[in-house]
């Protein structure tokens, strides 16, 4: 597993197509954050230096892709829990 | 742990089966506190349900006689734990209790984790809290030292109290031990009938109970050294589509269909559920003594694996009937109703072992559901049997497990408030069972990319039809689901 955010940003493969969330609605503050801490930290075992960089190595940012293996799983995530709404 | 006479509670998850029990325990949680100069205050409750929360609110209320913040997830409610113990000055203790899906407990953990050394906020979840080794990893290295509890409940089960207590005031040494559990939780799934938020398979599900069981006979902290091997997943899981639209579906570990298992699964969410599953644990303890124990765990009921026919055949020397040890439930009929299926449970411990210098077993009965009754028996090699324990008439099921439950939750919060470490749920001890626990599912995960899938859903479905039938065949009654004489 690549140890830091640059690394794996070399290393990961492309995510797949996506589809962003708001960054502004309570859905994303509320439930994407958490799980994307959440599988962030048991993938690269450090704390994601801001919400910023965060969501930036999940989603990808001016044209570069995202963490494929980070964006998918938090999509399955919250998924997940949104099944028990 | 330092002092504290004022501990609040955050139950997440409120509306579902272990989050309702919590809220309904608490009354008496607080009452046995209040004697020990513990005052509990129920800060918030979350639920992801929406249509659940009017109630929950009216429910805290009816049981506390205080109204209760209602929210829907546990980001909600850490403003209002965090303004509650800002309120008591830094002289407040606060546990969230966590009773959601075991997909969402380690994303719960770390969200807590970094308020407890300085806030004050302890995490307390359901098991397993980890699904993956690269989760435990991360706490290790980056919470080192920060206490959380896991619902380890066996370890209140007065036949493993019973037990434990004869351990150490008759010095009996453990040469072996070997557990069984087994429950219909895989064909009440695929009947329609799972309960909310219950997944993982026979693995997942089951095994954190007999390893916690293990950890705490032997002592969290004899055990120096342990290696997982002999892993085999016997029979998948089954979703219930496989069913009700005769497709070739398994059960992944967060309840989902899986349709093609040669495939590694591409997220750890996505891989098969074991059905039946056992693995063999060799614990190396402090002073060099070895101690191996099997574990046999199953969603599927009774299925006459060799490992069941192995133990049941011991049991059988030993002088030990079938049905005192074997729960069966009678038939009923799926709430879709499409089904009829039956339910047979085992919760049992048979450790092995020297008292002085006679060979002697323990044989642990976990389980009083259905006719069953807990009990601990010491059972000589040539038939002779002691009862050191076992219960009589008493409550309800459900009521042995919530007194369970309450003897759970007191330890937590009197760990919390510093007057005496729950040693079998703190972290010590919850992370050597998850440990144990990761290398037996990478392992299990390992041997089913070899496997073939369409034998191992023939042998699946075979074994359901044990217990699961369509309606036009099932021996029960539409109507109160009970069995047709």
């Amino acid at each position: 597993m690549p140890a830091t955010f640059a690394d794996h940003e070399n290393a990961v493969e492309a995510a797949a197509p996506q589809t962003l969330p708001d960054l502004d609605s309570e859905e994303y503050r509320l439930l994407y954050v958490p799980t994307m801490v959440a599988v962030y930290t048991a993938h690269h075992q450090r704390m994601p230096q801001s919400e910023e960089a965060l969501h930036r190595h999940v989603f990808g940012f001016d044209g570069h892709t995202g963490c494929a293996a980070c964006h998918e799983e938090t999509e399955f995530l919250v998924a997940h829990q949104k099944k028990f709404f | 742990m330092e002092p504290t006479s004022d501990i609040g509670i955050v139950i997440v998850g409120a509306a579902g089966d272990r989050g309702a029990a919590a809220l309904q325990i608490l009354p008496k949680l607080r009452a046995v506190e209040i004697n020990q100069g513990i005052n509990l205050d129920l800060v918030c409750v979350a639920e992801a349900n929406e249509e659940a929360r009017a109630a929950l609110a009216r429910k805290a209320a009816a049981l506390l006689g205080a109204s209760c913040s209602v929210v829907g997830l546990l980001a909600e409610a850490m403003p209002q734990a965090l303004q509650w113990l800002e309120n008591g000055r830094g002289e407040r203790k606060l546990v969230v209790y966590d009773a959601t899906p075991t997909a969402h407990h380690y994303l719960h953990l770390v969200s807590v984790l970094p308020h407890t050394a300085h806030e004050h906020i302890y995490y307390f979840g359901e098991k397993p809290l980890f699904t993956k080794p690269g989760q435990i990893e991360f706490v290790e290295r980056n919470f080192p030292e920060r206490m959380f509890f896991c619902e380890l409940i066996e370890t209140e089960n007065p036949a493993f109290r019973a037990a434990n207590e004869f351990i150490r005031a008759e010095g009996f040494r453990i040469q072996r031990m070997s557990f069984w559990r087994a429950s219909c939780m895989g064909v009440a799934i695929a009947a329609g009938d799972g309960r909310r938020g219950v997944e993982g398979g026979a693995l997942l599900d089951k095994a954190p109970h007999d390893l916690s069981v293990a950890v705490g006979l032997l002592g969290p902290r004899q055990v120096a050294h342990w290696s997982v091997s002999q892993v085999r997943t016997h029979l998948l899981a089954l979703h219930e589509s496989a069913f009700q639209q005769n497709t070739r579906r398994f059960l992944s570990v967060a309840n989902e269909p899986v349709d093609d298992i040669s495939l590694p699964a591409r997220i750890p969410e996505q891989a098969p559920a074991g059905g039946v599953v056992s693995f063999h644990v060799d614990f190396m303890l402090e002073g060099n003594v070895a101690v191996p124990a099997s574990f046999f765990g199953s969603w599927l009921g009774v299925q006459n694996t060799q490992p069941e026919l192995d133990l049941s055949e011991k049991l059988a020397r030993l002088g030990v009937d079938t049905n005192e040890w074997l729960n069966t439930e009678p038939s009923r009929l799926s709430s879709n109703p499409r089904f009829g299926y039956e339910n047979q449970e085992v919760r049992l411990a048979l450790l092995e072992g020297l008292l002085g210098s006679r060979k002697v077993h323990l044989l642990l009965n976990f389980l009083s559901k259905f006719e069953g009754r807990r009990f601990v028996f010491l059972l000589g090699e040539d038939g002779h049997r002691e009862t050191l324990f076992e219960e009589k008439d008493g409550p309800a099921y459900h009521d042995k497990k919530d007194a369970d439950f309450l003897g759970v939750f007191q330890r937590v919060i009197e760990h919390c408030a510093g007057l005496r470490a729950a040693e079998y749920v703190g972290r010590e001890a919850t992370l050597l069972v998850h440990k144990i626990l990761m290398s037996a599912l990478g392992q299990a995960n390992e041997q089913l990319r070899g496997s073939d899938q369409g034998e191992a859903y023939e042998a699946a479905l075979v074994a359901y039809r044990k217990y699961l039938m369509p309606v036009q065949n099932a021996r029960v009654s539409r109507r109160s689901g009970r069995e047709l004489p």
